[in-house]
């Protein structure tokens, strides 16, 4: 309780100021036109007031009220003596709330931001290239042990990708599909088509193999985020676009829906509570109380502790954020394929072309803007993903992930200087989708 | 409506013949619908294993699978109970996390709404040099990762900024001192959302028609007048969207509040409930009684908020999905 009424007044305070500044900066620049010397002598005491408390650097005379009530005093007699002697000529007086405006409006918003991020932003960049406590230049030494580091960052592994299983299936599968789609298209004489429904789920398939096979074989808590990235966002955009396809003007689509979704309102925390326990292992002598092992073992295998099995209990913690992330990819994606105009819906009806064909050559070109929206923000959330690999291994078991990792370096090795630079890791990894959203935006205020 | 009953009236006959064709045709038919219930049974499993055991006694939820409740219907509030109690020192003491919850959530929403509104009216409808950068700045403030603030924000509010020029020491920040308490965690939520609600109030406010803006400066309003007369009132619909998003968001944030509320033992005074279930989940791991009943308690009211209020937090998603 105490904590609330402590933070209700700072609440209280912060809405005080912020109001009180709106308020009192309109009427002050109002009296500028009619009333200038007035204006003068209170924005100049103003003025030296801010000055005042800046400059004070606390506990002087008078509990350090001396050097704000100067500057105010000095500020309202030059402004006062000096400016108010001077007005400017009456159109220019009459222009001071019109052009002063804006500033008003904007500059509770702008320095809340430039606080809490741009000068945030800014420092972390300088802190990144500094020592540990951030007391000396280090040039790019942070960032070259970021990939010298083998628990970050290593390509031992690679070779291995070449020989593994599930690489050489998916290599077959991804030819296979492409020979039987040139020869097609040969045949045919219709052209190569890769947009086709065949060669696209053969080739996303072959593509979830190779990138399976590379996860097997690649170790580094850079790596690590980059299966994050690749596997929740491909995945949550596949199911969420098969599930609002499939409940598009099906019986019970509200529901099912809301319950697709749901797990978008529960906390990263909490779903990787309700995960834990899906996961639960118990020796084999005893039942089994988590319902993946209870199902493993009720279909003949041994329990299994999921998330401490090097290389896939990366797959089981990113099950989590597909779990959570497919209802806003569905959400969104659903909405998209309301939108198809229905003319051009029935018109394919007319044309004789089956469910699949509609979909493919009819809703898919119509919501492709929206899928790259819908998988530009998957990417900028999975990749600061933190709460489900703390909570499920605390990054054990080389589950690592980028964000993690900076946490640790932060305030167990306090390391601010490799901390700071692999949140520029983050940044800069956001920076290209960062110029997309920007592009997305300008586009839509010139249409 | 009508002509879709026809339809389906004619249907019936025709599959109704016993042909091969027929039957393979409707079972194909129900297969989408089939897959889809699949999909929705496997998404809400999860959270109905853990609903189910926070109602089952300790020795049952560790015993036994939560589904086998079906023939063995025993319920208890025990572990409600539990996870509510002070007494003893790894007590999980919900409630009071929960009031924690709402000191950090309740000023995180209200504050920046007021904050974002400014912003965003002047952004829609003033004149201003500059004005269409500072507006793609903002854009761009969207997709920045959190942790680029973290470092610096922890520094800022322990230890103030200042600057040393001419053998005086200027205080550019003070020195508030607020490492550990909720107002650090508030404040640096006000600064986060503002980017995704400037957006979401200025694509709202900017499609407000025209001629209600220019018939308020006929009869003389001033810029302030036009917006608590009637940018205010008009925006609610774009308001309660965005406090929703925050609301959720805040609510389920785990990463600010424990920069700057840390997790270990003494941390835990102000900690909201993501902490505390974060911290049970590590230090009482086997504790599935416990676990499961703080973990529902966790996620009851943003699933409250979200089962009443889904059309409005539908809405912001919509209009804010570049956000990051």
């Amino acid at each position: 309780m105490g904590q609330l009424i402590s933070t209700l007044t700072g609440a209280i305070v912060i809405i005080a100021v912020t109001v009180g500044f709106f308020v009192g900066a309109n009427a002050l620049v109002d009296l500028a036109p009619r009333r200038f010397s007035l204006f003068a002598t209170l924005a100049s005491a103003v003025i030296g007031a801010v000055v005042g408390v800046i400059v004070n650097s606390g506990g002087w005379f008078l509990g350090g009220l001396l050097w704000p009530l100067g500057g105010a005093l000095l500020g309202a007699l030059v402004g006062g003596l000096l400016w108010a002697r001077h007005p400017p000529p009456a159109e220019r007086r009459w222009r001071i709330p019109d052009r002063s405006r804006p500033f008003i409006f904007l500059f509770p918003a702008l320095s809340f931001l430039g606080i809490t991020l741009v000068v945030p932003t800014i420092r972390t960049i300088y802190l990144s290239f500094r020592s540990r406590r951030g007391d000396e230049l280090k040039g790019v030494e942070n960032y070259r042990s970021v990939f010298r580091d083998e628990t970050l960052f290593s390509i031992k592994g690679a070779g291995d990708i070449l020989t593994s299983r599930l690489f050489l299936v998916g290599l077959v599968i991804a030819l296979a599909a492409l020979a039987i789609t040139v020869t097609r298209g040969i045949t045919t004489r219709r052209g190569v088509d890769l947009s086709a429904p065949t060669p696209t789920v053969s080739l996303t398939t072959a593509a979830i193999l190779v990138l399976l096979a590379a996860m097997g074989s690649l170790h580094g808590v850079i790596w690590n985020n980059i299966f994050w990235v690749v596997f929740v966002t491909g995945l949550s955009t596949i199911i969420g676009l098969a599930i609002a396809v499939l409940a598009d003007r099906s019986r019970g689509e509200s529901v099912a829906k809301a319950l697709i979704f749901m797990p978008m309102a529960i906390s990263f925390v909490g779903a990787s509570v309700i995960w834990r326990f899906v996961y639960a292992f118990t020796p084999a002598s005893r039942e089994q109380i988590g319902l993946l092992n209870a199902t493993w073992v009720g279909a003949g295998g041994d329990p299994q502790a999921w998330v401490q099995q090097v290389p896939w209990n990366t797959m089981f913690l990113i099950v989590i954020m597909i779990w959570i992330q497919t209802g806003f990819a569905m959400v969104v994606l659903s909405s998209a394929i309301k939108g198809v105009p229905s003319e051009q819906l029935e018109a394919a009806k007319v044309d004789g072309a089956s469910e699949v064909q509609i979909f493919w050559r009819v809703t898919v070109p119509h919501i492709r803007p929206t899928i790259a929206v819908v998988a530009t923000t998957l990417v900028i959330t999975v990749l600061k993903v933190y709460d489900i690999v703390k909570v499920m291994t605390s990054g054990e078991f080389g589950t690592n992930v980028i964000a993690n990792r900076m946490f640790d370096e932060v305030f167990i090795n306090r390391n601010t200087g490799l901390g700071s630079a692999l949140a520029v890791l983050l940044f800069v990894a956001v920076v290209p989708l960062m110029v997309l959203n920007v592009r997305r935006v300008r586009r839509g205020e010139q249409a | 409506m009508s002509a879709v009953v026809t339809a389906d009236q004619a249907a019936v006959p025709q599959l109704a013949r016993p042909s091969v064709g027929g039957v393979l045709h409707r079972w194909l038919g129900a297969v989408p619908s089939f897959v889809l219930w699949g999909l929705v049974v496997l998404w809400s499993v999860p959270t109905v294993g853990l609903l189910v055991s926070s109602f089952r006694a300790e020795d049952a939820v560790k015993g036994t699978g939560w589904w086998t409740v079906g023939t063995d219907p025993q319920l208890t509030t025990a572990n409600y109970r539990a996870v509510f109690s002070t007494s003893g020192s790894d007590a999980p003491n919900m409630w009071h996390h929960f009031a924690n919850s709402l000191a950090i959530t309740i000023p995180a929403t209200v504050i920046p709404i007021a904050i974002a509104a400014f912003a965003a009216y002047a952004f829609a409808w003033m004149d201003f040099r500059g004005r269409h950068w500072l507006f793609i700045g903002v854009v761009a403030l969207l997709a920045v990762p959190f942790q680029m603030s973290l470092i610096p924000l922890l520094q800022l509010f322990t230890g103030g900024a200042h600057l040393t020029l001419f053998g005086q020491t200027m205080t550019l920040f003070p020195d508030l001192d607020l490492a550990g308490s909720t107002t650090a965690v508030w404040l640096t939520h006000i600064g986060f959302g503002l980017p995704l609600a400037i957006f979401l109030l200025h694509n709202f406010i900017a499609s407000l028609p025209s001629d209600i803006f220019e018939a308020a400066r006929i009869d003389g309003a001033d810029h302030p007048t036009i917006f608590w007369r009637l940018v205010v009132p008009l925006s609610v619909p774009a308001l309660a969207a965005f406090a929703i998003f925050q609301f959720l968001w805040v609510w389920n944030d785990y990463l600010v509040a424990r920069t700057f509320l840390g997790s270990g033992g003494s941390g835990l005074e102000n900690a909201p409930m993501t902490i505390r279930l974060a911290t049970l989940s590590g230090s009482r791991g086997q504790d599935w009684h416990l676990l499961t009943a703080a973990a529902f308690v966790s996620i009851a009211v943003p699933l409250a908020v979200f089962f009443a209020l889904q059309r409005y937090f539908v809405r912001g998603l919509l209009a804010g999905s570049v956000k990051g």
